[in-house]
């Protein structure tokens, strides 16, 4: 799964991401992407979840990139333990997705197959998302 | 180059809301730059699917409130959620000056490469060049048919007459790539053939010269 190798921090605020996204939201690698429509944490299990989907249908042909990072901790007290005695310990990485961002590219492939990959990709994201496809495409 | 009409009118004012009102009434702004002065007009966004929407390149005829520029499109801005066309640069092209612009590549013919079983990869779509307005093709024609397994073709060998190539000489444009199965093919069939066929194999490898190109 992704994370980073390092951090100078171990524990981030929580923040609350705002607008949409001003970077990361044009195509740059492939011919078609799976842009969010929503703002979400997207987790490093989520996206390799939809990675693993994406890949298995383009059955290895083509090349995939993964456009976010998961470079955000998360921390999680544990269980059955009262509120208060500081912030709890890093559990996960998410990635911050803003409206607009674009997750996931391949090119390689058919539109047809891009496109249901990119949707069972999708089923293993927690936004909507939509498919998109480079303006000067040529089937 | 083929080219498209548009026509425009030019803003009233330059402010932020009259901005919002021409794209809520189906409006793309515009700006023309590299003549005397710059202009700042908005346009129909209908008109712009046959420009923005498709591989080939333009050069573009402006007529803005009955007055005429050529130009040609510079950069395009879309909207991050929705991908309308939110704002277009025009660059003004005069005929003696040179323009630099991207061209897209044109590959024609059947490598023979892939005929072999090679897989044909093109990594450019476009590449960068520098041209009068009267030179500037339409595309850039590149016959693949003499290539084998493992050639290219890089943009240095690219030619054209009063175009200059403005990406790296060493870039590949398209090349021919191994496959799987040719890798585990190779093997076997290596083991099948006799000792003797060895020196034969390395005769067409010297033979193999550089690809055509255009």
């Amino acid at each position: 799964m992704l994370q980073p190798k390092k951090s100078k921090f171990r524990k981030a605020h929580k923040m609350k991401p705002k607008g949409i996204a001003s970077r990361g939201h044009q195509l740059a690698f492939g011919s078609f992407g799976l842009k969010s429509l929503e703002r979400c944490w997207v987790t490093q299990r989520q996206l390799e979840a939809a990675r693993v989907a994406l890949t298995r249908f383009m059955k290895r042909e083509g090349q995939s990139w993964i456009r976010v990072f998961p470079d955000k901790p998360i921390t999680k007290k544990p269980l059955e333990v009262r509120m208060g005695k500081g912030k709890g310990a890093p559990e996960y990485w998410v990635a911050v997705v803003k409206p607009g961002t674009i997750m996931f590219e391949a090119e390689g492939v058919t539109l047809e197959v891009a496109k249901e990959a990119m949707r069972l990709a999708a089923q293993k994201l927690p936004v909507t998302t939509k498919f998109i496809i480079r303006p000067d495409y040529v089937a | 180059m083929k080219s498209i009409n548009i026509t425009g009118t030019l803003r009233k004012e330059i402010s932020k809301q009259e901005v919002k009102n021409l794209r809520k009434a189906g409006k793309v702004i515009c700006v023309l730059y590299g003549g005397e002065q710059n202009v700042h007009f908005s346009a129909e966004a209908l008109q712009f699917r046959n420009l923005v929407y498709t591989p080939h390149v333009h050069t573009v005829h402006l007529d803005i409130d009955g007055k005429t520029y050529t130009a040609i499109m510079q950069d395009a801005q879309f909207h991050p959620i929705h991908d309308n066309i939110i704002h277009i640069d025009f660059l003004e092209i005069k005929p003696d000056k040179n323009v630099t612009i991207q061209i897209p590549v044109k590959v024609t013919g059947a490598a023979e490469g892939v005929k072999a079983g090679g897989r044909l990869i093109q990594k450019m779509r476009k590449v960068q060049i520098s041209a009068l307005p009267a030179h500037l093709p339409d595309n850039i024609e590149i016959d693949i048919t003499p290539l084998k397994i493992g050639d290219s073709v890089r943009v240095g060998d690219l030619k054209k007459e009063g175009v200059t190539f403005l990406d790296s000489p060493n870039n590949i444009v398209v090349g021919v790539r191994v496959t799987r199965q040719v890798v585990e093919e190779t093997p076997a069939a290596a083991a099948a053939a006799p000792a003797a066929a060895a020196p034969a194999a390395a005769a067409p490898a010297a033979e193999k010269k550089a690809p055509e190109k255009k």
